[in-house]
Formats: C-alpha cells, sequence, structure tokens
C-alpha cells in the first residue's frame, strides 16, 4: 500500500507539471489570439474622432476632440478583453490527469500512466487492474524527465503596429481637424463630451464667449441655411400651420378621412424639433404643377399649391383621405422624410379623376412603378392540351405531358430516382369475368387435437398377419363362399367352352 | 492453468492477468493461423471474426459474392472445433425452418409421438448466409437466439449451448427481392465487418490453394470450453473512467441533437446508436487491449474498433443520401469531431 500511495503521490506530481506547462502555453495562445482579433479595434476611436472633428469643423465648432481621450479609447477595448481572455484560461484549471494524458499521448504509452492513476485512486483492485498499474512503472522515469514542448505563439506584432501607426495618423488627423476658433456659451454641455475642452485652448475659447450676450449664438446662423436642405427646412417650417389645418378639412372618398382633431402623419412633427419636407426632382415638380391645369379643371381651394406635389410625391396617404392607394416609390425623391411633408395643397382625386389620371401618378411617382389598377393576370405558358385549362386527357400524350406526368418527372429529377407511372385500373361496366378468386379461409371452430394425448392405436397399422382372423367370422364364410362360387362357374364356364370346340 | 476466477475482485495478484492474458495471446495466434491456412488475406476480415468470437458477440458480414465468407466461417469453426452449420436464407423460409419443429415419429409398438427436432439454429457457429433475403419473419426468429442465447418454439424453450455465434452475411449488390434488416436486429450484432476483394499479390496463392491437388486442411487448436474461458478473461479487463467516458461520448455523438454531436450528424443522421453500441465499443476494446498486451482499455483501442461497432448502428436520413453522405463519413466526422476527456 505504501508503494501505491508513492506512486499516487509521483504520478500526481508528473501530471501537475506538465499541466501547468499546458496552463502557461494555453493562456500565451489565449492573449495572442485576442490581441490578434481586437487590434483592428485600435483603429475605431481615432477614426471616430476624425469623424467628430470634421463635423464639429463644419457645423459646430464647439465640438472637438481630445488626443488623450483618443488614445483612452483606442486602447481600452483592446486590453480590456485581452485581459478578459486570459483570465478566462486562468480560471479554467488544468488537471494533473490533463498532464497525465499528454504525456501518454506524446510517449506513446496507450494511457497506461492515466490508467494506473486511475486504478490506484480505487479501494480495491482486480488482478489486471494491479497488472496495469505495474505496467505504468518502467516508464515513470521517462514521463518525469519530459519536457513539453513549447509551442512557438505567434504574437501579432505587425498587426498591432500598423494598427497602431494607423490609430496614430488618424488621431492626428482628428487633431488638426478639430476646430480652433468660435467658443460658445454652451462651454458646459460641450465640457460633458469628453471629446471637448479638457485642453487649456478650449478654457481660453470659452472664457471670451461667456461675455457675449445670446445674440451672439445668431451668428452661426448665415452658415447653415447656406446648406441645401436649410432652404427647405424653413419652407416647410412656415408650411407646417397650414398643412395642419388642410389636414383637417379633407375628406376622402367616403367621407371616413373627416375627423376634428385628425392631423397626417405625414405632417410636420413638432415633436422633432425641426420640419423638413420632400422635395421632388424640380423637373417633375414642374411638370406635375403644369398637368393638373389641363386635366383637372375642378379643383377645391389651391391654397398651397407645391403641398400638394409634394404629398403625392411622398406617397403618403394618412389624414389625406384619399382612396386611390397610390404607392409612391420612395426612391425617386430626395432623402428627406416622407413623412414630414409641407406641402400646402390638398387635392383629393374623384374616380373620373383616378381613371384619368393614372399617367400622372405614375409621373408623379417619378413613373417607376406600375399603377395598381392594371392587375391584369399573369400569362398561363404552361404547356397545355385539351379545352381551355382543363386538360384533355384522352390526348394520349399529344402536346406533351400532363401536369400530373410533369410533377412526377420533376420530381424524379430531383430525387435521382425513377417513378414509375401508377395505372389506376377501373373496371368497365358489364359482366365482369372473374378468372381467380381468392377465397379466404375461415376460421375452424373445432377444438386442436392434443396429438399427445391421444391413446396409441389399438390395433396395427401395418398388414395383417395371414393367421389373424376378423372377430367376425360370418362375414369370412361369406366372402369364402363367393369366391368358391365364382371358381365354380368360371371352372363349369370353361369345361362348356372346351366341349363346343370338340375333338 | 490458474484455477482463479478473473472475475474476482479480491483477487490481486498481477502474475495471474499476465499468465491467462498470455494464454489469450497464445490461443488465438494459434487459431488465426490455422484460419490462415484456408484463408488468404483478408486479415482485417479474420481479426473481426474472432474478436466477435471472444468478445461473445455476433458479426455481421457484408461483400460481394466469391470472397471467402462461407470459407472463413466454416474454417473458424473447423480450427475451434465447434458445432456449424449454415443456413442459407431464401424468401419462402419459415421460422420453423431454422428453429426446429415438432415431428410425428412412430415409436415401437405403433406408438406415435411428437418429438421437437432441432432446426440448424441449434449449433456453436451458425452461418446465416444471405440474411437479408430471409423474410422479416424469419429474420426476427433469430432475435431471441441472438439475444437470449435460447430458442422457444411452442411450449419448449431450448437454451443454447455456449459459445454461440451468428455470423451472418449479406450482399449489398443484390437488393431486388430482398428485406433489410430491421434496426432491431442490426444492433444484435456486435460488428459490421466489410470484406473486400483481395490484393492483387493474394489472388496467386488464393488460386493455387482452390485449384490445386490438395485443399488445406485445418487443424483443431482450441475447443469450445477454452473459448468460453477466454470469453471470461476478456470481460476481466479492466475499463478506466476516461475510456469509458470517451466510449460514451462517441455513442453519443452519432445521435442528432446531443451535447456532442457536429453538425454534420445533426443534419445527416436520422437515428444514432443505442447504449448497445457503447457495450459492443468497450467489448471490442477489450479485446484489442489483450492482444496489445495491455492489462487496461485505452482510448485508441475504443477508436480502433469504433466504425466496426457503430457502422450498422447509424441510419442516415435521405438528406445523407442526396448528398451522397455515406454512414462511413458519418463514422469518420464523429471520430474526429468527439474529443477524448481531459481529465476530472
Amino acid at each position: 500500500m505504501t508503494n501505491d500511495v508513492l506512486l499516487r503521490a509521483e504520478l500526481d506530481r508528473i501530471g501537475a507539471k506538465i499541466a501547468s506547462s499546458l496552463q502557461r502555453a494555453r493562456i500565451r495562445e489565449a492573449a495572442a489570439a485576442r490581441l490578434r482579433a481586437t487590434a483592428p479595434w485600435l483603429v475605431i476611436a481615432p477614426a471616430v474622432a476624425v469623424v467628430i472633428a470634421s463635423f464639429g469643423r463644419l457645423v459646430d465648432p464647439r465640438i472637438g476632440v481630445d488626443l488623450l481621450w483618443i488614445a483612452v479609447f483606442a486602447i481600452a477595448p483592446t486590453l480590456v478583453l485581452t485581459l478578459l481572455a486570459v483570465f478566462e484560461v486562468a480560471l479554467r484549471l488544468t488537471h494533473g490527469s490533463e498532464g497525465l494524458a499528454r504525456l501518454d499521448h506524446d510517449l506513446r504509452l496507450e494511457g497506461r500512466l492515466r490508467a494506473a492513476h486511475d486504478f490506484l485512486s480505487r479501494a480495491e483492485t482486480s488482478s489486471f487492474q494491479r497488472a496495469a498499474i505495474e505496467d505504468a512503472v518502467p516508464h515513470l522515469a521517462r514521463a518525469a524527465a519530459y519536457e513539453v514542448p513549447t509551442t512557438r505563439v505567434e504574437w501579432p506584432i505587425g498587426r498591432l503596429l500598423s494598427c497602431s501607426a494607423l490609430a496614430v495618423v488618424l488621431g492626428v488627423l482628428a487633431a488638426f481637424l478639430a476646430p480652433t476658433e468660435g467658443g460658445s456659451a454652451e462651454t458646459v454641455g460641450a465640457r460633458r463630451d469628453p471629446f471637448v475642452a479638457a485642453s487649456p485652448t478650449a478654457q481660453r475659447r470659452d472664457a471670451p464667449a461667456r461675455e457675449r450676450g445670446p445674440t451672439d449664438s445668431k451668428k452661426p446662423e448665415p452658415e447653415r441655411t447656406k446648406s441645401p436642405g436649410a432652404e427647405t427646412k424653413t419652407s416647410a417650417a412656415k408650411a407646417a400651420p397650414s398643412l395642419d389645418s388642410k389636414a383637417r378639412e379633407s375628406e376622402g372618398k367616403t367621407g371616413e378621412g373627416i375627423s376634428a382633431n385628425a392631423t397626417p402623419t405625414n405632417a410636420a412633427s413638432n415633436s422633432r424639433g425641426f420640419t423638413s419636407s420632400q422635395t421632388p426632382p424640380s423637373d417633375k415638380t414642374e411638370k406635375t404643377e403644369g398637368k393638373p391645369k389641363k386635366v383637372k379643371p375642378k379643383k377645391p381651394e389651391k391654397e398651397v399649391p407645391t403641398v400638394k406635389k409634394k404629398l403625392d410625391s411622398s406617397g403618403a396617404t394618412a389624414g389625406k383621405g384619399t382612396g386611390a392607394g397610390s404607392s409612391k416609390n420612395p426612391g425617386s425623391t430626395e432623402w428627406e422624410s416622407k413623412d414630414q411633408t409641407t406641402s400646402d395643397e390638398e387635392d383629393p382625386l374623384t374616380e373620373d379623376e383616378e381613371v384619368n389620371d393614372e399617367d400622372d401618378e405614375s409621373e408623379a411617382r417619378g413613373g417607376l412603378q406600375p399603377s395598381l389598377r392594371d392587375r391584369r393576370p399573369a400569362t398561363n405558358r404552361d404547356l397545355l392540351i385539351g379545352f381551355g385549362n382543363q386538360p384533355n386527357p384522352d390526348a394520349n400524350g399529344r402536346g406533351g405531358p400532363s401536369e400530373q406526368k410533369k410533377s412526377r418527372g420533376v420530381a424524379s429529377l430531383v430525387l435521382g430516382v425513377p417513378i414509375p407511372d401508377h395505372v389506376k385500373g377501373q373496371p368497365n361496366p358489364g359482366r365482369t369475368k372473374i378468372t381467380q378468386e381468392r377465397v379466404l379461409p375461415e376460421p375452424d371452430t373445432v377444438a386442436p387435437l392434443a396429438a399427445e394425448s391421444r391413446p396409441p392405436r389399438s390395433s396395427p397399422v401395418a398388414a395383417r398377419d395371414e393367421g389373424a382372423l376378423p372377430a367376425e367370422p360370418w362375414l369370412h364364410t361369406l366372402v369364402k363362399n363367393y369366391f368358391l362360387a365364382a371358381r365354380a362357374v368360371g371352372a363349369a364356364s370353361e369345361s362348356s367352352a372346351s366341349k363346343a370346340k370338340g375333338p | 492453468m490458474s484455477s482463479e476466477n478473473p472475475a474476482s475482485v479480491a483477487s490481486a495478484d498481477p502474475s495471474v492477468a499476465r499468465e491467462q492474458a498470455d494464454r489469450f495471446v497464445s490461443v488465438h495466434q494459434k487459431i488465426r493461423a490455422e484460419v490462415g491456412r484456408a484463408m488468404v488475406g483478408q486479415d482485417e476480415v479474420v481479426d473481426g471474426v474472432l474478436a466477435a468470437l471472444f468478445a461473445g458477440g455476433h458479426v455481421l458480414l457484408e461483400g460481394v459474392p466469391g470472397l471467402g465468407k462461407t470459407l472463413l466461417v466454416r474454417t473458424l469453426g473447423q480450427a475451434v472445433d465447434l458445432q456449424f452449420s449454415r443456413i442459407q436464407f431464401t424468401p419462402d423460409m419459415m421460422p420453423a425452418d431454422i428453429q426446429g419443429t415438432m415431428v410425428l415419429i412412430e415409436s415401437e409398438g405403433g406408438a406415435h409421438r411428437l418429438e421437437f427436432q432441432e432446426g440448424p439454429l441449434v449449433a456453436n457457429l451458425v452461418l446465416a448466409d444471405e440474411i437479408n433475403r430471409a423474410t422479416p419473419k424469419t429474420q426476427s426468429a433469430l432475435l431471441e437466439a441472438m439475444q437470449e442465447k435460447q430458442i422457444t418454439v411452442g411450449k419448449r424453450t431450448i437454451r443454447l449451448t455456449e459459445p454461440f455465434c451468428v455470423m451472418a452475411t449479406q450482399n449489398p449488390v443484390e437488393q431486388e427481392g430482398t428485406y433489410p434488416l430491421p434496426e432491431a436486429q442490426l444492433d444484435r450484432f456486435l460488428f459490421k465487418v466489410l470484406v473486400g476483394y483481395p490484393r492483387e499479390a493474394e489472388y496467386a496463392e488464393i488460386l493455387r490453394r482452390t485449384t490445386g491437388r490438395t485443399d488445406a486442411e485445418v487443424a483443431k487448436v482450441s475447443n469450445g470450453a477454452e473459448i468460453v474461458e477466454l470469453r471470461r478473461i476478456v470481460r476481466a479487463v479492466p475499463v478506466p473512467e476516461h475510456a469509458e467516458t470517451y466510449a460514451v461520448r462517441l455513442v453519443m455523438g452519432t445521435q442528432p441533437k446531443s451535447g456532442y454531436s457536429s453538425k454534420l450528424v445533426d443534419d445527416m443522421v436520422a437515428l444514432g446508436s443505442s447504449p448497445r453500441g457503447a457495450q459492443a465499443l468497450l467489448l471490442g476494446a477489450k479485446v484489442k487491449a489483450l492482444l496489445a498486451r495491455r492489462f487496461s482499455v485505452a482510448i485508441e483501442d475504443i477508436a480502433a474498433v469504433a466504425p466496426a461497432v457503430l457502422r450498422h448502428r447509424v441510419m442516415v436520413n435521405f438528406r445523407a443520401h442526396a448528398e451522397n453522405v455515406s454512414v462511413e463519413d458519418v463514422v469518420k466526422d464523429v471520430l474526429k469531431t468527439v474529443v477524448a476527456p481531459r481529465g476530472a
């Protein structure tokens, strides 16, 4: 038993040594793998900083970037994730038995060490188990001296360097793009932004801004109005109230759209803080403005002609009360929100106008979609034989295979197996000649004979002995007399025949 | 010979185990040599058949006609001096034809009695030729014999004498008019061994032996009692915990949606192996371990017998047939995917 204890301890020691080597190797591999995967993330924060700096430069000079924060946000994710991967591997302990398994594999011991360790931990061992334990002892010295070959870990140095260089370049670019002038009274809000105003230059910038009044805030506004969308926004803001009132007055074909407080979903939303409008291409708006004058002689109040066209092009119908159900192609208009149209004219279409205005609508939509009223069924291009759409069963295959055959053929091609035709037989009317009749056996109610229970025969089965006479002697006498009589008759006939012949 | 019961746990003398292992290897080599006198090549097939015989299981041989399947089993029966019977299955065969039936016998004095006439199934080595030609009713008549080692005919129950081993053959080419073996019966075969064509170098020896003047004579080198003893020795081989876990994981790896199944198994397998597969893995691995002169089962032994154990226990679905994924591919994938347990 003492030997067993020592042997077990030695196996534990060897296993633990190999296990710790394996653990260290795994940690290195995990760290390298995670660094390889997260190295590109170094570039994300500087790239975002470049975007913010560009935005600040173009739009709001209050928004700036800080190189320190860029560096922190660039390095932090990679570092944190790598450390997490390392901890995850470190927490998964490598057991000594795994070390023994590795030794068995590398030294080609076919599980001897691990089996010996398993059997030594059992209370009782059989002869085979003891033999297995003894079988492992000669290999202990070799196992103790074995060192796990260190696998070369490929650290992603190149990738890290390249990503770091790119991150530095982007950071410098962001710092270059960051606006240097223009302070504002809202430096408090800017300070909340980590990219802004931690630097002394930002503070100096803010200080003179505090002395300025609120009027100075209007200075950037002229720059804003120069942007392409600004004009439409202002016009949309002006047009918003008229749209609301117009929407309330709108009626549909059935009048269901009437609602005292109804507002269209496409109306300019005050909650959004600013209004936007949809401006169709200028060419098309001119066309649409011109055409209604020709085709639509009757019109309600034309208070805001432009709104109607914008509404038409927006594709929004809620609140307008039109039952036409036009589906506009959003792609035909600009990027402004469709739901925030600021058109000031509304012209619900009547039935007559719907028929005549198909072309108008499709053109207003940019001509990209067909009218939904044109709903003719698709042409049936199937190979049909017979009468109309019904197959003729008497065609005898002329005109091609039937639907059923085609379906079966496709299925057989897909499956790769032949699917034979199944022909259902149908008896012709009239008398049917049955040449073969199947007769089902009827169960017999007779009790089964038990062969073993039958008594043996009382009389022999084979031929009788001549000496054994029947029990009825009169029968024997009768048969004997019959044969005697037959012999006598035969003899008499022979004698008469011989006499007739004569000498 | 040692009188120790190898199954006894109290005995801890390793010399007994060594002696028994040596004896096992010696008898195995003798039988192998004798079978090799009549059988040329087919080493894997012969090893598989012998492993099934010593493990106490049945074996299914699949191969085209003319590869020596019947010769192998007959030669084995001669070498081990076991009662050998051959059943050629046909579609019109009834269960009574193989199990036996009651016949009317005339005794002295004109009496008649019913006597049970044993069928060819009552033997030690049963060669069931072309088992897939028999009807399912007849095939199921083998089920009880193979599993319970007994036959029940009416009220009579006949225990089959040990060692009892069914070696069935089937032809993979002739599928017309055949009845595929049901899963319940397939599961009762320990191994399924594929018999392939001989190598070019073996053809000359085959022709010389089979077309010459004299046939090879096979000597009896063992007997039924010794085979039974060797079976007990095989069962005495211990299995470490990690090897047992590996066998279980292999079997679970063939079952779709289990924790150890791969994507290929989930997509292509309709039915995985049952726990009988794990039993077969361990029994086959024990024979392998003894032949390698080891005293415990290793993971390598289990992996070596896994293809023969699993190939007839895994049923692929229609998608596998459509995408030409065979059972062999699935078993290889399972062996590649399932890793041995690292440590408790």
